[in-house]
């Protein structure tokens, strides 16, 4: 199992396809530096009023998770699509071209499965939370890491998930967030692993998860409902939790993609006969 | 031998990295340190100038706060509560003393809209205002007033479910928020 989960981390992680797909983040990570940070680092006191009760330029109202702009909610947009990109549609390659008999005579199918998605999960993880390292890295060297106050200047508010800990502690809660995106992002990947079961076309099993997380968001945003409302993928991305977030809804997202991209994928794919 | 290289090259270029992070980071952090934060309790008073409106020599100091239910807001502040009789929103009534010591007279209502509410570390904070009914907008040099202000406490800032919570917190009214942070901070809290 270790040297199967060694050859498919390898194939993740050494692809073509997690490149693209950490060039795509990590370009939008670096316009968000140059159009919003940059700027800012210049004069961090230029719109401060010192009698209002307002703080210098800094990390946490500028970095891109501090704040929603254009590129924020761009690389927002596009996750459902980004994740998949480095490792989502393999196994439905791996069927094609045939290499899956190579694995299935040697090795125990459950195992490859599970393999297969550990790789797919944490290749998803890592292209959506190291352009977000990245930028944040660069700002916290250009613009102070001051505390934030409960004062107007941060979209964060008591309903928010963790707002406790956004003020005391804000690089706890952006690491904590990150880990939010970790596993949705591994979980919306996974989605593409079960799709490769059904579909003949490679593009359509990639293009699934974002279908499904679009249907999600637009379905929920009819409820009334506070937890159901914030099931939508572009809502729980958004660590300035401008629509407040509920931890509930975060875990409900977890375990639905988490049940058809994994536990589905793990249960049909056993059954399946790929010889 | 040329993955050996590789590796190396690959050490090297994330210590430069590193050690560039490290001197950015430390330098724009110690020319602008964190908030230094002053609390004021109540019988504390703290100095306070205004430069946008020209005040100087004034003082505050907070009293209580009484946290009403939208009717009863509205029978103790009939003026005021009029807006929120039909909501289902809390009223928050900061009592805060303020005194003038300056040669000038000021507008309590002015100096009060530099000011905000809220609640640490909950997050939760809102604008107050002057309840004018009970309050005197102008305090002559010398004067002395108790000033009352209401802050809303929607449902969308702090729902039912994190109301007790909220009870638990630091609740403040923030004076100055950087580089010197000067709070008052109210220990009494009634709620009717």
């Amino acid at each position: 199992m270790r040297t199967l989960l060694k050859i498919e981390l390898e194939r993740a992680f050494r692809g073509i396809g997690i490149k693209i797909a950490l060039l795509i983040g990590l370009l939008i990570s670096i316009a968000n530096l140059v159009l919003e940070v940059y700027p800012k680092t210049e004069n961090p006191l230029r719109v401060f009023v010192a009698d209002a009760q307002m703080l210098p330029y800094n990390v946490f109202n500028s970095w891109i998770g501090g704040r929603i702009n254009f590129e924020y909610s761009l690389f927002i947009f596009i996750i459902p699509i980004l994740v998949v990109i480095p490792y989502g549609a393999t196994y439905f390659s791996d069927m094609k071209s045939g290499v899956i008999k190579n694995y299935y005579t040697r090795i125990e199918k459950k195992k490859y499965l599970i393999a297969k998605s550990i790789a797919v999960f944490l290749s998803a993880g890592v292209v959506t939370v190291v352009p977000l390292i990245v930028n944040l890295a660069i700002t916290s060297a250009m613009l102070p890491s001051i505390i934030p106050q409960p004062t107007g200047e941060f979209s964060i508010r008591a309903n928010a998930i963790w707002s406790s800990i956004f003020y005391t502690y804000p690089y706890i809660y952006i690491m904590l967030y990150m880990l939010v995106i970790f596993l949705l992002s591994g979980c919306i990947a996974c989605v593409t692993l079960s799709l490769s079961l059904f579909a003949n076309n490679k593009f359509v099993a990639m293009l699934f998860p974002f279908l499904l997380c679009n249907v999600i968001r637009i379905l929920s945003s009819y409820s009334y409902y506070y937890v159901i409302n914030g099931l939508g993928w572009t809502r729980i991305f958004d660590m300035t939790q401008m629509g407040v977030n509920f931890f509930p809804s975060i875990l409900i997202d977890i375990i639905l993609f988490a049940s058809i991209g994994i536990f589905l994928f793990w249960w049909k794919g056993g059954r399946d006969d790929a010889l | 031998m040329m993955h050996y290289k590789k590796k190396i090259f690959v050490i090297i270029i994330s210590v430069v990295l590193f050690v560039a992070w490290l001197i950015g980071f430390s330098d724009v952090n110690n020319r602008f340190p964190q908030v230094k934060c002053e609390e004021y309790h109540l019988d504390e008073w703290v100095d306070y100038s205004n430069r946008y409106w020209g005040y100087d020599d004034l003082q505050l100091s907070p009293v209580k706060i009484t946290i009403y239910s939208a009717k009863d807001f509205k029978s103790e502040y009939p003026e005021e509560g009029e807006e929120y009789k039909d909501k289902s929103y809390k009223i928050v009534v900061m009592k805060v003393k303020i005194k003038n010591n300056s040669p000038q007279e000021i507008s309590v209502g002015k100096v009060f809209s530099f000011f905000t509410a809220g609640a640490e570390p909950i997050g939760w904070h809102n604008q107050g205002q002057i309840i004018d009914s009970k309050n005197s907008n102008i305090l002559l040099t010398g004067e002395q007033e108790d000033v009352e202000l209401y802050v809303v406490l929607s449902e969308s800032m702090v729902s039912s479910r994190n109301y007790d919570r909220f009870l638990k917190n630091k609740i403040f009214l923030s004076v100055k928020s950087y580089p010197l942070r000067q709070i008052l901070v109210f220990d009494e809290i009634d709620v009717k």
